[in-house]
């Protein structure tokens, strides 16, 4: 790749400024005329002491700064057409950036794991730089070595913050927009919203009116001696309560319908959004975080919209028409009341964030707890047998203690709280008591505006405290709104923009022209992979764990799309089929069958629900199932799945080769489908096999070798690339990496499972070959 | 029964430090004398308990991963050769020891930490996870970080008061 001028003078403009004050200082003093091209930052020095220090590339030199607390010093200079080779080398908590030149190794940096990726980012940059310098003199290239290994914590693209284990950034998440999104979900709904938040506001007015009519009575009526308005101000009372009661029915009832309904419309479009995504999102999230964004993270949604908008309202509502009312009616004594509010506010914001850490350090140890008891629980039988019970008392013990400490803390300082609240409540009241009698007595003061102040308080002190709490709440909205959003916010797979070619007609040809491949994180696992199939032709793929078979499988499925090169399908570019029309064609046997939860009918016919009920037993027939199916006392009727008959490994197998048969695809993907199971099963699937797989192109992921025997050609891969190609014979006549499997994993055969036909499982199989997953 | 083959995997080559001598070379290479004919260059150090006994029990391998041998106490090399290995070991297991700690804050599960180490100030992040703190015996602690680095707290119970609390709430 070259790289124009004008990118090398940007690229040095900011490698300059990257570096601080002092350090551009120093080079100007100590290598002048040149400039800073490249530089990156490392935050150890030599003995393993935190520092700062740099690795610069001038022009010409490559320089190791390293700040001490009499300045910079320089740890290494050398001319960037010496450096030979740069060396990364990977320890626990730090790694080492190594330079060569000459014969000589010095070190360049320390780091900890935290820059690691940084630096091996940079140790190539620095490379390409030597390595042009170097080709100008006719030297050859400087490499880099080694490898920094983990490739260190998920961070924020935009602040470079960790994210948290939801994968949202604590600090960039932008709530005051996620509060307008997710107010978007009730968009529909809002004149429903309205109405309800309408019915809150009235029903909180509805009780502010009652002390009102309290100071009626009291200064009008008992007072004022005018027992005609009594009757008015009681019925009026009366039809108040009434009328509270209605609205709170009504108000209750309307937001909690609308939570309901916004959130089954965010679940359900969530849900349809996620079966639309590519396989790639699933592969970087665990299944129990997804689930939970579509049960748990909803039901918070819900919170903000059912309870968070109300309360926001009655409480705001509630306290500016107090407020309003006392300063009407007494405004000295109204200001009085103001006096413990802002304490309140304090109080409370600042014994939350407290009390929420002991909470949260509580809710960790009972997790310490639920691990001890998961392990010796289960393991009791190990426990008595190294008679460690009073060990395991011991540990118990221990997690006992610290969690009952938090909470015990936590306990502590929420009575503190609601005490010290109270007590602030209490400065309002005598306050209003001492100059509210006295203002009676002189006359400025109604008896009952007092009253109806005492009333007041109470109602007013109330809702200061729980909106300083609302902020927490919202909280807990706004993240589960982030993980909801990243869902509806990643692109579906399929651009609809080409033309779609359908599949239904293929013959089954595909070839990979100049394939290259890498997962998301950068390492490259296919590297210019070129292979034609012939249709109806089996191909086995043959490897190490992480050597791209799985790969090669899920580029045919397109679950990826190559990052260079074509995979063409009947020599059209497989791009050019329309994706699920393509998918339909193929067919799948994994190692692993999944049986969705249904009856064993409607797994075979899975991918074709309108078939016959004698098709679906002609496939099971074909696939060796039928006798089995037969006697199970529900037949084909049997439900499987999670809740369903346990079948065994082999009976799965054979389900989901029947509902391969049956879905009659032009192409079939088959990944070891023979690992765990007896050899009379063995016998009974190769033989399902042989009948699913002729006619069809095959691509058979094989780790026993003599899965393979059907094969027509044998690809055997290495480090991505196709190390051997050919026949059974071919390669055993070749005498290469296949023959020495093959020889390998007869020697292990030879071993008493073989003569076994109940022993099952790995018996077989050549510990060079893992019988686990592969590396998709 | 254990054929020879296997019993000599399954002992454990203790050296005898008056026998070890280890020294850098120029290429930064690490060499190992054992006795006076036995040299292996291209040594790595690798720390068997690296938490509950540091700076002891020291394996030395070669470049192949083949183990030289257990030397118990590198404190009984002559002075080159233990602060070469001690250096080498504290490389290979890099956890600096937390004097103080001076600040955590955690918001939405990711722990800031602010603290004193034997090796100057550190600030990190942990990601809350039961994978990321852990006890060794009742006063000792691991933090591992969300990049992988570890912390050590050698004993809670020996920090000032703050420190105490913070790590009280935040283990």
């Amino acid at each position: 790749m070259r790289v124009t001028t004008a990118e090398r003078e940007e690229e040095a403009l900011s490698a300059a400024s990257a570096l601080p004050e002092e350090v551009r200082e120093w080079l100007a003093e100590h290598v002048p005329g040149q400039r800073a091209v490249l530089s990156q930052y490392a935050d150890l020095h030599g003995p393993g002491h935190f520092g700062d220090a740099w690795v610069v590339a001038t022009d010409r030199l490559l320089l190791a700064l390293r700040l001490d607390s009499d300045g910079l010093k320089c740890q290494a200079r050398l001319a960037l057409t010496d450096v030979s080779r740069l060396e990364l080398r990977e320890f626990v908590g730090n790694g080492r950036l190594d330079v060569m030149s000459d014969g000589t190794t010095q070190a360049l940096a320390r780091f900890t794991k935290s820059l690691a990726r940084d630096v091996e980012e940079t140790a190539r940059e620095f490379a390409r730089l030597a390595s042009e310098q170097r080709a100008a003199v006719g030297l050859p290239a400087a490499e880099v070595a080694g490898d920094v290994g983990d490739r260190g914590a998920a961070r924020c693209a935009i602040c470079g913050r960790v994210l948290s284990r939801e994968g949202v950034c604590p600090q960039c998440m932008d709530r005051k927009q996620l509060a307008w999104r997710m107010l978007g979900f009730v968009q529909p709904y809002a004149w429903l919203a309205g109405l309800g938040l309408g019915l809150a506001g009235l029903a909180t007015a509805v009780t502010l009116v009652r002390p009102i009519l309290t100071k009626i009575i009291i200064d009008d009526v008992i007072m004022g001696q005018r027992y005609d308005l009594l009757g008015k101000v009681v019925l009026v009372l009366a039809l108040l309560f009434a009328a509270g009661s209605g609205l709170t029915y009504a108000r209750a009832y309307l937001l909690a319908w609308l939570g309901q309904r916004v959130v089954a419309d965010v679940r359900s479009r969530t849900y349809r959004h996620l079966q639309h995504l590519a396989v790639g999102f699933y592969e970087r999230r665990q299944t129990g975080q997804l689930m939970s964004r579509l049960t748990h993270d909803t039901g918070h949604i819900q919170d903000f919209v059912a309870d968070y908008l109300q309360e926001i309202v009655v409480q705001s509502f509630t306290v500016i028409i107090i407020l309003g009312i006392m300063f009407y009616y007494e405004p000295k004594l109204a200001a009085l009341t103001l006096v413990p509010i802002p304490f309140i506010i304090l109080t409370t914001t600042m014994v939350r964030s407290r009390v929420r850490r002991y909470y949260r350090s509580a809710r960790r140890r009972m997790g310490g707890i639920h691990a001890v008891l998961a392990d010796a629980i289960p393991g009791v039988r190990v426990v008595k047998a190294f008679a460690q019970e009073e060990r395991e008392i011991e540990r118990f013990d221990l997690r006992n203690e610290g969690y009952t400490q938090t909470s015990i803390s936590a306990a502590r300082l929420r009575s503190a709280y609601m005490s010290s609240v109270a007590g602030l409540v209490g400065v309002g009241f005598v306050l209003v008591w001492y100059w509210g009698p006295k203002g009676v007595l002189s006359g400025t003061i109604e008896l009952g505006t007092l009253v109806m102040f005492t009333q007041f308080l109470w109602q007013l002190y109330g809702p200061i405290g729980a909106m300083s709490r609302l902020y927490e709440r919202f909280q807990f909205a706004a993240t589960a709104a982030e993980r909801v959003f990243e869902v509806l916010d990643t692109q579906a797979e399929v651009d609809r923009t080409r033309e779609q070619r359908s599949a239904a007609e293929v013959v089954g040809a595909v070839s990979f022209d100049h394939v290259y491949f890498s997962y998301e994180d950068g390492a490259p696992v296919l590297y210019d992979l070129c292979l034609d199939v012939a249709p109806g032709e089996m191909i086995g793929l043959v490897g190490r764990t992480g050597v791209g078979k799985t790969t090669i499988v899920n580029l045919v499925c397109r679950f990826y799309d190559p990052d260079r090169g074509t995979i063409r399908v009947d020599g059209h570019d497989m791009k050019e089929y329309d994706l699920r029309s393509w998918r339909s064609q193929i067919g799948m046997v994994l190692q692993e069958p999944f049986l969705f939860h249904g009856s064993i009918a409607e797994n075979i016919s899975y991918g074709r629900a309108e078939a016959a009920e004698n098709q679906i037993i002609a496939a099971a027939k074909a696939a060796n199932a039928h006798d089995f199916i037969m006697a199970l006392p529900d037949a084909y009727d049997t439900q499987v799945g999670e809740r369903g008959v346990r079948l065994s490994g082999g009976e799965r197998q054979r389900v989901s080769i029947a509902r391969a048969i049956l879905h009659d695809p032009r192409l079939l993907i088959f990944d070891e489908a023979t690992s765990s199971v007896d050899t009379e099963t063995e016998l009974l699937i190769q033989d399902a096999i042989q009948r699913l797989i002729s006619g069809r192109t095959t691509f058979a992921i094989a780790h026993r070798l003599s899965t393979l025997r059907y094969a027509n050609r044998i690809v055997v891969l290495e480090e991505g690339r196709i190390a051997e190609i050919g026949s059974h014979d071919d390669l055993i006549a070749r005498d290469g990496i296949y023959a020495r499997l093959v020889t390998a994993q007869t020697r292990m055969g030879i071993q008493p499972t073989a003569a076994e036909p109940a022993a099952d499982e790995n018996g077989g199989e050549g510990d060079e070959f893992d019988e686990g997953e592969d590396e998709a | 029964m254990r054929s020879p083959a296997e019993s000599a995997a399954t002992n454990v080559t203790v050296l005898d430090p008056s026998e070890v001598r280890v020294r850098l070379q120029e290429d930064g290479q690490l060499e190992l004398r054992l006795g006076e004919e036995t040299v292996h260059a291209g040594v790595l150090v690798v720390p068997a308990f690296p938490i509950s006994r540091p700076n002891r029990f020291v394996y030395f391998r070669d470049e192949d991963g083949n183990e030289l041998g257990l030397l118990i106490d590198p404190r009984r090399l002559d002075r080159e050769s233990r602060e070469i290995v001690l250096a080498q070991a504290d490389q290979a297991y890099f956890m600096p020891q937390i004097t103080r700690i001076l600040r955590v804050e955690e918001r939405m599960g990711v722990a800031r930490w602010e603290v004193e180490t034997d090796r100057g100030w550190s600030a990190f992040d942990v990601v809350a996870r039961s994978e990321s703190t852990w006890f060794v015996g009742r006063n000792r602690v691991v933090i591992r970080d969300a990049d992988g680095n570890r912390y050590l707290i050698a004993d809670v119970t020996a920090m000032d008061r703050r420190s105490r609390r913070l790590a009280d709430l935040h283990l």
